[in-house]
């Protein structure tokens, strides 16, 4: 008879190395469900240790698939072994390496957003236990839920196939419905659900659409066939409407603006930690997704341009996005709806640098992921504070309930100040250095036109018209929580998991605002190989 | 070609069961009572599974009859009579009027069918052999992937569904028992 | 043509057929004449309280819910099923049964996790973690349990 091992076929176990923190956190969120299953008692925060385990063991695979994929040295033993076994020899200097018959690509740009994905789902984990504690809507799968989305949202990172990608966003979608909707008791709670889960729906419906017409004019799904397939057909209507469509449904998982309108509802409606998870974690899934599929390998510049190109649409996007986005949450008196508005804003500066590396902008996949980086500590940190504050029975969610917070809690208003200055994009911050690098990453796609069209110029004109309008409304709560008396009494969530998420945050916006040559080298190496 | 030669019995097959799944549509997404629309998705999921078969697709064919008429219809009929004062929901959201919508609508349907009549298909013969071991060969091989996060997605939204649905059953009154402290039998055990 | 699905269709016509004239027939055949208790709802002989549309209670949903997911994974696992002599004859038996198992231990973990959570109980005390008053007249179709103490 055969070896166990020569039973296995052509499969190679040492691939699911490559895999690893998808699998860990698979894995632990299985072990939180049973361990939620066969446990008694009715408090089940513990679990929120497991996760918090689970995460921390999906950094070490992280680590380690980072290091398997270090750069290429010539007659590398990693690469010649994969070559032996098949693989096809890489096309570019930058490693990596495909699974699963192509449907999944590991690259250093995949292990970075897992990072990014996995720092928010940290936060998350850190914030959620203690908000359902106090807002009285405990239950244990909620790890395991953020777990899996997570994992959905690694699928989608790594994806090289349409098939892929749509499996890793239904994964994710699904377990962001459930999690928005599971505050029972608040019928805010339920219809943000309601309008999350049918747009997104509607969505799936529209990206299933767009795959399916894009395979019938290039027969194919995988991402690297489409883009040596898309030049012959590019001017294909039936490709077009493919490609808008994929565009669209995508525009709903970014809330960029004509797909935005569900955004403020459920992003007001929802416990607010998983808001923070939405806000941060789905939207750094989708756009991975966007520079896998049209930064990476749609991006030629035929396709990009034009009339009928994507980028054209993207452009245009971009563009209402911001604009309308900054102006609604200028007129925003409710913290979370403010944040909602501000986070679809980001959305659009987001989508310059999605514009920029189509046009092969060498500089624009790492200012996205180190944008995503920071706008991830960012937007979980300020919905923490705004979790942090609130009570049961009263969320204190108005601007006014903010006054004098400075004089009261001193260190709680200083992160808020730290996260609000970092979303307006003003030094020392994170969010400085984010948009800076977008911005440099647009100029670099403006120089590589050769000044055939101002377009880019255009784009980034008005990004930094629009980050000063934000200015303004970010302001408006530092200035209500340092010179405004406070009005009423204020008794913060007392846990340290909140508070440790929050300083941690805190810091780390600070040192990727003080020190980002370090975040931004790693963001350099982290580039889409193939 | 002259339109007496089109028709030909796979010709009327087909339209047949194409008209059956819009008209299902249409009466989806007409009818003024929801119970209606979703007797009338039977249909639609119906003359899908009609079409699958006509093309030679056994096993999917099959499998959308079990699971979307079998299993998702089920659900949403149950899903339509548990929900509470299903008639008395006020919509606030202001919809667009019936005439912008169907304009909409028939404006996409020309765009989409005069690019699928301009388009050059690539035809392929249909294959005439079950295809249900070339699916369970895919989804060891190629699509083995996709085949085992089916499995993630499932657990997830059953767990999903479960912390929702669980919670309208706990969340419901407890019915009033004058007293009653009798075991429960008979008929009452059956609903 | 394929696969003889059109016997099917010869089978499904007829039946259609057969249906369409025995009715038409009797139509026209019987006498019709209606008075108020042959236009009752027939409810094996019992009258009719209250209207048809009432809450169902949300543990068929339940039910139906959980039957759905292992009638989708008994949709994945039956081509699976199909092949799986082949992948053993060509030495690839352990891949493939590997492969399964992983699919179907996931689903196992969600069976176990609604059997113990008791969400396949039919009749299961009603938690009442909720202040609201109870509604008079909900209880058409709710099962009568009795509270705890009381058994």
């Amino acid at each position: 008879m055969n070896g166990w091992k020569d039973s296995l076929g052509n499969f190679d176990p040492n691939a699911l190395m490559y895999q690893l923190p998808f699998l860990l956190i698979v894995g632990f969120g299985l072990l939180v469900l049973v361990l939620e299953a066969f446990s008694k008692g009715s408090s089940k925060r513990w679990l929120m240790w497991v996760a918090v385990v689970g995460i921390a063991a999906g950094f070490i695979g992280a680590y380690l698939a980072w290091k398997k994929l270090g750069v290429m040295v010539p007659g590398d033993a990693q690469v010649v072994l994969d070559i032996a076994r098949g693989a096809a020899p890489p096309s570019t200097d930058i490693p990596y390496r495909e699974l699963f018959d192509g449907m999944l690509i590991f690259d250093r740009f995949g292990v970075f957003m897992n990072i990014v994905f996995l720092v928010g789902a940290l936060l998350t984990v850190l914030l959620v236990a203690d908000y359902m504690k106090e807002h009285g809507f405990e239950f244990g799968e909620v790890f395991a839920l953020i777990l899996f989305a997570t994992a959905g949202m690694m699928l989608l990172a790594a994806a090289n196939d349409l098939i892929t990608v749509f499996l890793g966003l239904e994964t994710m979608s699904l377990a962001v419905y459930v999690l928005t909707g599971s505050w029972r008791r608040s019928p805010k709670s339920a219809e943000a659900a309601m309008k999350y889960f049918l747009m997104g729906a509607f969505a799936t419906g529209l990206l299933l659409y767009g795959i399916a017409l894009i395979y019938g004019v290039t027969g194919a799904t995988n991402l690297h066939t489409i883009a040596t397939e898309a030049p012959k057909v590019g001017s294909n209507p039936l490709f077009l409407i493919g490609v808008f469509l994929v565009i669209v449904a995508f525009g709903f998982k970014i809330a960029a603006v004509p797909f935005h309108m569900w955004a403020p509802d459920a992003y007001e409606g929802a416990p607010t930690p998983v808001t923070a998870f939405m806000a941060a974690g789905v939207k750094a899934a989708a756009f991975a997704g966007l520079l896998r599929f049209f930064g990476h390998a749609l991006g030629n510049e035929r396709l990009v341009w034009g009339p009928a190109g994507w980028g054209s649409l993207m452009w245009l996007l971009a563009i209402v996005t911001m604009t309308l986005g900054n102006l609604s949450a200028l007129r925003q008196d409710n913290i979370k709806r403010m944040l909602a508005y501000s986070s679809i804003a980001h959305a659009g500066y987001l989508l310059i640098g999605v514009v920029a590396a189509g046009f092969g902008a060498k500089t624009a996949q790492p200012a996205v992921l180190f944008y995503l980086l920071a706008y991830t500590f960012t937007t979980i940190g300020a919905f923490g504070v705004v979790a942090w504050l609130g009570n049961r029975g009263d969320e204190r969610l108005l601007v006014d309930d903010w006054a004098g917070l400075g004089s009261r809690h001193p260190a709680a208003a200083m992160a808020m100040t730290i996260f609000m200055l970092s979303l307006a994009g003003m030094p020392p911050t994170a969010g400085f250095f984010g948009k800076f690098y977008i911005f440099r990453a647009a100029m670099e796609a403006h120089q590589q036109l050769a000044g055939q069209t101002g377009m880019m110029m255009a784009l980034v004109v008005i990004a930094v018209v629009n980050s000063l309008i934000s200015v303004y409304y970010y302001l408006r709560i530092v200035m209500a929580m340092y010179f405004r008396e406070p009005a009423r009494e204020t008794s913060p969530l007392r846990s340290p998991a909140v508070a440790l998420a929050l300083i941690g945050s805190a810091l780390f916006v600070l040192q990727m605002g003080l020190l980002p040559s370090r975040y931004l080298d790693m963001a350099t190496q982290s580039l889409i190989g193939r | 070609m002259d339109f007496i030669s089109m028709i030909t019995p796979e010709a009327l097959v087909f339209f047949g069961l194409a008209t059956l799944a819009v008209a299902g549509a249409l009466g989806v997404a007409l009818a003024s009572n929801i119970l209606y629309s979703g007797f009338a998705l039977m249909a639609t999921l119906g003359g899908v599974a009609g079409l699958y078969l006509f093309i030679g697709l056994d096993f999917l064919g099959i499998a959308q009859l079990l699971i979307y008429v079998g299993g998702i219809l089920v659900l949403i009929l149950f899903a339509v009579l548990l929900t509470n004062r299903i008639g008395a929901v006020n919509v606030t959201n202001v919809s667009a009027p019936r005439a912008l919508g169907g304009a909409g609508a028939l404006g996409l349907l020309g765009l989409l069918t005069h690019v699928a009549v301009k388009t050059d298909w690539v035809l392929t013969t249909p294959v005439s052999t079950p295809t249900t071991a070339r699916i369970g060969d895919a989804f060891l091989r190629e699509y083995l992937l996709p085949f085992e996060v089916a499995s993630i997605v499932l657990l997830m939204s059953l767990v999903g569904a479960m912390v929702i649905a669980r919670r309208a059953v706990r969340d419901r009154p407890l019915p009033p028992v004058q007293g009653a402290t009798a075991p429960v039998d008979g008929a009452e055990r059956l609903l | 043509m394929r696969f003889e699905l059109a016997n099917i269709l010869v089978f499904l016509s007829l039946a259609v057929g057969f249906l369409l004239v025995t009715l038409t027939l009797g139509k026209l055949l019987r006498p019709s004449t209606p008075d108020h208790n042959k236009n009752m709802i027939y409810e094996c002989g019992e009258v009719p309280i209250g209207q048809a549309w009432f809450n169902f209670n949300p543990r068929f949903y339940i039910v139906a819910l959980v039957f759905l997911i292992f009638d989708v994974e008994v949709a994945f696992t039956w081509p699976v099923a199909r092949v799986f002599k082949s992948f053993v004859r060509s030495g690839e038996g352990a891949l493939a049964f590997a492969e399964l198992a992983v699919f179907v231990v996931i689903l196992v973990v969600g069976l176990a996790y609604v059997w113990v959570k008791g969400d396949l109980e039919w009749l299961k005390q009603i938690v009442h973690d909720d202040n609201r008053e109870p509604v008079p007249g909900a209880s058409r179709s709710e099962p009568v349990t009795a509270p705890k103490e009381a058994a």
